[in-house]
């Protein structure tokens, strides 16, 4: 019965089809792990704990299809997002442009409280490829277009490589506990008639 | 805290706060009945006890809300510590969340509860000392620093329980010890602790 | 019932949806709606139209249990057989026929508690009142299982995180979760590992939702699965049980009530205010309420009946007891019950105030389980949904005895001392005048049991017979079996009055009185229920059936199919079990000498002249 309550984070995995989204995830849960349901639903689910410090985090991951055909259903599935992770393949430019619409598209549909401070990270995917001799989107170029957009975490990965997005992760974990709320949400009514007591309301004061 | 005169029985509202799992039910177990139980239920809501108490020739009638920790529960705790005589913040000495959780009680009673309440600190299972994370000092300095009694206690072991109880009695017998360089001096009950003045629309 | 059509139920925030979106999805999603047909026979529609794509149902298996003998590395653990018997033959052990025998064995040792029978079947199986140590086992149990399974998770683990194959094969799980897909309970399972699983439900409902539709029911193999979205709060139901669509999403909605109990509707605003909420903490200190609440619809009628029951009792002492609550109502509390287990001793109410039976059974369910209300006096906020779903409202409980105990109501949260006082007040009287050695006695004796209907109703006593006493049982008319069930083969009867809002139900027993009969009995009513009042096909009067589902076993242990009856007038409403042999007349018969029974002894078994409580 420890308080060290466990805090749920969900996370949208984001990007063109063929970055290798699954692959990174495959690795990180480290799970077999194929596409089940995406072709269907767009979108397929894991499940990940992770420790930092003393604090145990479910990271609830959406790794969602690209295609075009699910994108309405974007509102529903970005719904309550702790943080959003963009990732692109650094061999293909076209990637690493359209970083840009998917965040921009996130934005809209999740429409975020706080959308100048919403955690995203970028991932530049499969580093690794030909020894790294068709990598066409340098680490300048991408650390740049991360810092123009309000300083999102830059990490490099590949398939082979798993230790960066177990960094990447934990990275997410610390942003989204800068976000935890303070003050308690939950302030249910009371019939309250006796004297002294004040109805209770949600008009914003923090108990 | 109803007012009597000398020999008459005080009666002496008491709630426990803090966090779930810091053992205030146990320590209530333990004070009224001397008994521990290894897997204490989670409470809901509140559990309504009585315990009389003789200081020389006074008796205090402490009558005891056992509050459940859970954050459901924080916005209406007011409904069990207002107008308190007395209230004892747990944590659990190896659990820092639970201490910062105390921490925001001790705040809330101060400027939300009745300004004559009077507080301790309770470092609960104490018994676990070789895991603690939370040290003696660094509470000890917080409740002196705010007016606080403190004792680490444990249920299991019934260090302490006793103890800190008594204290409490004595405070309301005889009034709160007021902190200075030249000693201890016995104050008026009635004496204002220095309130942490904040804004705030509920009253 | 809801509207078959399937286009129905607009999506209130259709704003959402783009508009004309795919169309040929939307034709897809269609199919999804489907609704189980009220065939009382339970005829299963076929699973869709046949234009979904082919991979569309392998996506939709691969959310429940799975097909038969699939190796379990790629996830699909289990077999589909193995959720359920087919033939409902009582099993003294697991069917391991599916897997290998590792898991079996070491899922059996999980099992440890249920004293070694039905395998497989729901928890805490015993198909009575639920004991707080039962309640326990519901959950924590499975999560000590974990331990057991440790070592089979390295090998059988499937790629998403729900656990393992125990966790697959249970037969009915409960989930609630956020309209983000955030897990907030799960009946089995830690609700954080379910998160991947959570996620999915979201999003099934969300794709339908998209699609302008909203779902409320598929089909999957042996499988059920049934939606309910209350605002930003979903609640799934996957069952291989059988029960009509109806029953599951009845319960479905106590479970929802269940949680305004605790929390109240204003819950929804958290939602509002950050659509993050992560509600599971708020929960928390609450498994045992909600594990007790999903046992409880496979034993106590009162989860589909809308009524509730009382203990027998002599009309004088139920007297004493209802006049000092009623003093106590009088006098500002706002509801009285005086409760012994799930019966009710008797309840008052403050003028023009009225409770409704699902509200008293959420509450004496919450005050069941939760331990601490035993240890004194408690005084906590409660909320009573078709009273006020918004707001909380403030008991006091106190037990009295071990299974007796006192709740009073109030509007008022300085109102604890007053109910103290009333309690004190209420204990006095009550020990005065025997009243709860009268109960004490009635739990262990008295009851009706059909042995005891009357054959001869010009000897009739207006009073229920003592069992401790020596009379005779009355020889059994039907001699092709040997003591089963009472005259003309009656095993067992419910009789709900209409009027009242209460319902008596006989005792059990052989060969009714094994949990497993038991559970079999109240969802074979359950069904009768449903049937009976399902507005589509029309307010039925009467039914009489063999329910080829039912299946016990009597002394010889050759299976009877019980053959059930049920009644439905204005007044009152009587589901009736008979011996498989029973002829039609002779059942009717005895039904009418049932109900005339109930009339003769209706001052010991019902409470009259309580205010009267309608909605």
């Amino acid at each position: 019965m420890a308080s060290r309550r466990r805090m749920l984070l969900k996370v949208i995995i984001l990007g063109d089809s063929g970055v290798g989204k699954t692959s990174l995830m495959n690795q990180y849960v480290n799970k077999k792990f194929s596409n089940q349901y995406k072709a269907t639903i767009g979108a397929d689910f894991l499940t990940k704990e992770v420790q930092i410090d003393d604090r145990l985090f479910t990271l609830q991951i959406w790794d969602t299809a690209g295609q075009e055909r699910f994108q309405s259903l974007g509102v529903a599935f970005y719904r309550g997002a702790d943080c959003c992770v963009l990732v692109y393949d650094v061999n293909v430019m076209k990637s690493f442009d359209n970083l840009n619409n998917w965040r921009e598209e996130f934005l809209i549909q999740a429409s975020p409280s706080d959308p100048e401070n919403f955690p995203f990270i970028v991932l530049g995917n499969k580093i690794d490829i030909d020894g790294g001799n068709s990598r066409v989107v340098s680490q300048k170029k991408a650390k740049a277009w991360c810092a123009s957009k309000g300083n999102i975490p830059y990490f490099e990965t590949s398939a082979k490589e798993g230790f960066n997005i177990e960094a990447a992760f934990q990275c997410i974990a610390q942003n989204a506990l800068k976000n935890e709320p303070e003050e308690d949400i939950y302030l249910p009514d009371t019939i309250d008639v006796s004297g002294g007591a004040r109805p209770q309301q949600s008009s914003g004061c923090e108990c | 805290m109803a007012t009597a005169g000398p020999g008459q029985i005080k009666k002496a509202k008491l709630v426990l706060l803090g966090d779930v799992g810091t053992g205030k039910s146990s320590l209530v177990l333990r004070y009224l009945k001397g008994q521990f139980v290894e897997f204490q239920e989670s409470t809901i809501g509140a559990a309504f006890f009585t315990q009389t108490v003789v200081i020389n020739d006074e008796t205090v009638r402490f009558e005891i809300w056992d509050t459940a920790g859970q954050e459901r529960y924080h916005c209406l705790a007011p409904m069990y510590y207002r107008g308190a005589a007395a209230a004892v913040v747990v944590y659990d000495i190896t659990n820092p969340a639970t201490f910062s959780r105390a921490k925001k009680w001790v705040q809330e009673l101060e400027t939300q509860g009745s300004r004559n309440t009077i507080i301790a600190l309770a470092g609960n299972k104490a018994d676990l000392f070789e895991v603690r994370q939370v040290s003696a000092e660094e509470a000890q300095t917080y409740a002196e620093d705010n007016g606080l009694l403190f004792m680490e206690t444990s249920a299991k072991t019934a260090i302490n329980v006793n103890d800190i109880f008594y204290e409490i009695a004595k405070r309301l017998v005889y009034g709160q010890p007021v902190q200075n360089p030249h000693g201890v001096l016995l104050a008026d009950i009635s004496t204002e602790r220095p309130s942490t003045a904040s804004s705030y629309c509920c009253s | 019932m809801d509207s078959d059509d399937v286009v129905a139920d607009p999506d209130p925030r259709q704003s959402d949806a783009t508009p004309g979106a795919a169309p040929s999805q939307l034709a897809q999603m269609r199919s999804l709606t489907l609704e189980v047909s009220n065939d009382a026979a339970g005829a299963e529609q076929p699973a869709g139209n046949r234009s979904l794509p082919a991979d569309f149902y392998e996506a939709a298996d691969e959310i429940e249990v799975t097909k038969k003998g699939c190796p379990l590395v790629g996830g699909m653990a289990g077999s589909a057989s193995r959720g359920e018997p087919e033939d409902w033959k009582e099993r003294s052990e697991l069917d391991g026929e599916a897997l290998p025998s590792p898991s079996s064995s070491g899922y059996a040792g999980e099992r440890g508690s249920s004293g070694g029978s039905n395998g497989i079947e729901e928890e805490a199986d015993d198909g009575g009142p639920l004991l707080p140590d039962d309640c326990r086992r519901g959950k924590r149990h499975f999560d000590e299982s974990e331990d057991l399974l440790s070592s089979y998770r390295i090998v059988f683990l499937p790629d998403e995180d729900d656990a393992s194959i125990s966790w697959r094969n249970r037969k009915k799980h409960f989930f609630i979760l956020s309209h983000s897909g955030k897990p907030i309970y799960s009946r089995y399972g830690d609700e954080h590992k379910l998160a991947g699983f959570s996620a999915t439900l979201q999003a099934i409902i969300s794709f339908v939702e998209n699609g302008g539709d909203c779902i409320k029911f598929v089909r999957a193999g042996n499988h059920q699965v049934i939606f309910l979205v209350k605002g930003p709060i979903y609640l799934v139901c996957i069952s291989c049980t059988e029960e009509p669509y109806e029953a599951l999403k009845r319960q479905l909605e106590l479970i929802y009530s269940q949680l305004l109990l605790i929390l109240t509707k204003s819950v929804d605003r958290c939602f509002e205010k950050n659509p993050k909420f992560d509600m599971t903490p708020l929960l928390s200190g609450t498994d045992e309420v909600f594990s007790s609440l999903c046992h409880a619809f496979s034993w106590n009628p009162a989860t589909f009946l809308h009524a509730y029951t009382c203990l027998p009792l002599a009309y004088s002492t139920r007297q004493a007891a209802s006049a000092i609550l009623q003093d106590v109502a009088d006098s500002g509390v706002l509801f009285a019950l005086l409760m012994c287990e799930h019966k009710v001793v008797s309840l008052s109410g403050a003028q023009k105030a009225s409770l409704h039976p699902d509200d008293m059974l959420l509450l004496s369910n919450f005050v069941i389980s939760t331990e601490s209300f035993r240890t004194s006096e408690s005084f906590s906020p409660i909320c009573l949904p078709r009273y006020n779903p918004m707001v909380f409202l403030y008991v006091y409980v106190h037990f009295l005895d071990v299974d007796t105990y006192l709740m009073l109501l109030s509007t008022s949260s300085d109102s604890f001392y007053h109910l103290k006082d009333c309690r004190i007040h209420i204990e006095t009287v009550l020990v005065k005048s025997n009243v709860l050695s009268e109960v004490q006695r009635s739990l262990l004796h008295s009851g009706l049991h059909v042995e005891d209907l009357p054959v001869d109703f010009s000897l009739r006593s207006g009073s229920l017979p003592h069992h401790s006493a020596m009379e005779k049982a009355i020889p059994d008319i039907s001699s092709s079996h040997v003591g089963i069930g009472g005259p003309s083969g009656l095993w067992h009867f419910i009789y709900k009055s209409v009027n009242l809002d209460q319902y008596a139900s006989s005792e059990f027993s052989s060969p009714l009185n094994s949990s497993t009969g038991r559970k079999r009995l109240i969802r074979a009513y359950q069904k009768l229920y449903f049937s009976m009042h399902d507005t589509r096909t029309g307010p039925h009067k009467t039914q009489f059936r063999r329910d080829e589902d039912y299946v016990i076993y009597n002394f010889h242990k050759t299976p009877n199919v019980a053959v059930l009856l049920c009644w439905i007038t204005q007044d009152f409403e009587l589901y009736a079990a008979f011996d498989p042999l029973a002829e039609k007349a002779i059942a009717i018969k005895t039904c009418n000498r049932v109900c005339q029974w109930v009339r003769d002894v209706e001052n010991e078994i019902f409470l009259f002249g309580a205010a009267p409580f309608s909605w």
